[in-house]
């Protein structure tokens, strides 16, 4: 060993303050940070983690608010068509009524003029007649103006009376 | 009986009349009961012949005398208006012109 060079004792030595330093850095130095690299990679993971239920869970929120949107949606195109049916039957039913209650003008004011046109008829017919026996009222006092014409009258008139019974 | 007679034998029974007095006043009051008069209205007056014929068929009809009292009046134009016993007879030309009216007017 000398031979080599190497000296024996300086040899162990070293050897020794290795494995004591070995030991104090293991003991120390290693092992804390060991452990902090494990504690950082602990908490790495569990970050990536923690992004990926947040993902998760965003895209969960993210199905949900497009499910929930689209619900929305419906419900809305539902309240509006339901709006427009109602508008639309509001409408027939206004349009059925103003068309009921104009034929019922229609009607009626057709019959006030058929009364009307009744009683003007009715009133032509007796002023005619009125007048048709006025001038025949006054015609036969002319034609019957002389006593010989009166007397076939009266004679006329006895012959209906002796008919009574 | 009736409530003329009724009222003459009433009357009678107050002045105490005499049996032959009460039969004339009867006999009296049956003439008056037992005639009738006819108002005939013409336009020109009856004659004679006209109103005997009136007259006798009354009589007949009511069953007792008829005396016949005769209205001119213009406005019959023609026929005969007869009013007796409550009654009208209207056989005039202006009735059958006011009937032919109302037919007309119907």
């Amino acid at each position: 060993m000398e031979a080599l060079g190497i000296d024996l004792k300086l040899l162990i030595a070293q050897i020794v303050n290795f494995g004591i330093i070995f030991f104090l850095l293991k003991k120390f130095l290693y092992k804390p940070i060991l452990k902090a690299i494990s504690d950082r990679e602990e908490k790495i993971k569990k970050g990536l983690e923690d992004l990926e239920r947040t993902k998760q869970e965003k895209d969960n929120l993210s199905k949900i608010l497009v499910e929930e949107r689209k619900k929305a949606e419906t419900e809305v195109r539902e309240i509006i068509r339901g709006a427009e049916q109602k508008a639309e039957e509001e409408r027939k039913r206004i349009l059925a009524e103003a068309k009921k209650e104009g034929a019922a003008i229609v009607e009626e004011q057709e019959e006030q003029f058929a009364k009307k046109a009744k009683e003007l008829g009715k009133g032509m017919e007796k002023r005619v007649a009125e007048l048709a026996i006025s001038v025949a009222e006054r015609l036969l006092g002319e034609i019957l103006e002389k006593p010989t014409k009166q007397h076939l009258t009266i004679n006329k008139a006895i012959s209906e009376l002796k008919k009574v019974e | 009986m009736t409530k003329g007679m009724t009222s003459i034998l009433g009357e009678l029974k107050k002045e105490q009349l005499h049996q032959s007095e009460v039969l004339a006043r009867l006999e009296k009051w049956q003439e008056e009961t037992a005639r009738e008069t006819a108002f005939v209205e013409s336009v020109v007056p009856l004659t004679g012949e006209e109103k005997k014929e009136i007259s006798d068929k009354l009589s007949f009809l009511l069953g007792k005398d008829v005396e016949i009292r005769n209205l001119v009046n213009k406005k019959i134009i023609g026929g005969l208006r007869i009013k007796v016993a409550s009654q009208i007879i209207d056989s005039s030309i202006k009735r059958q012109l006011e009937r032919l009216k109302e037919e007309l007017t119907k």
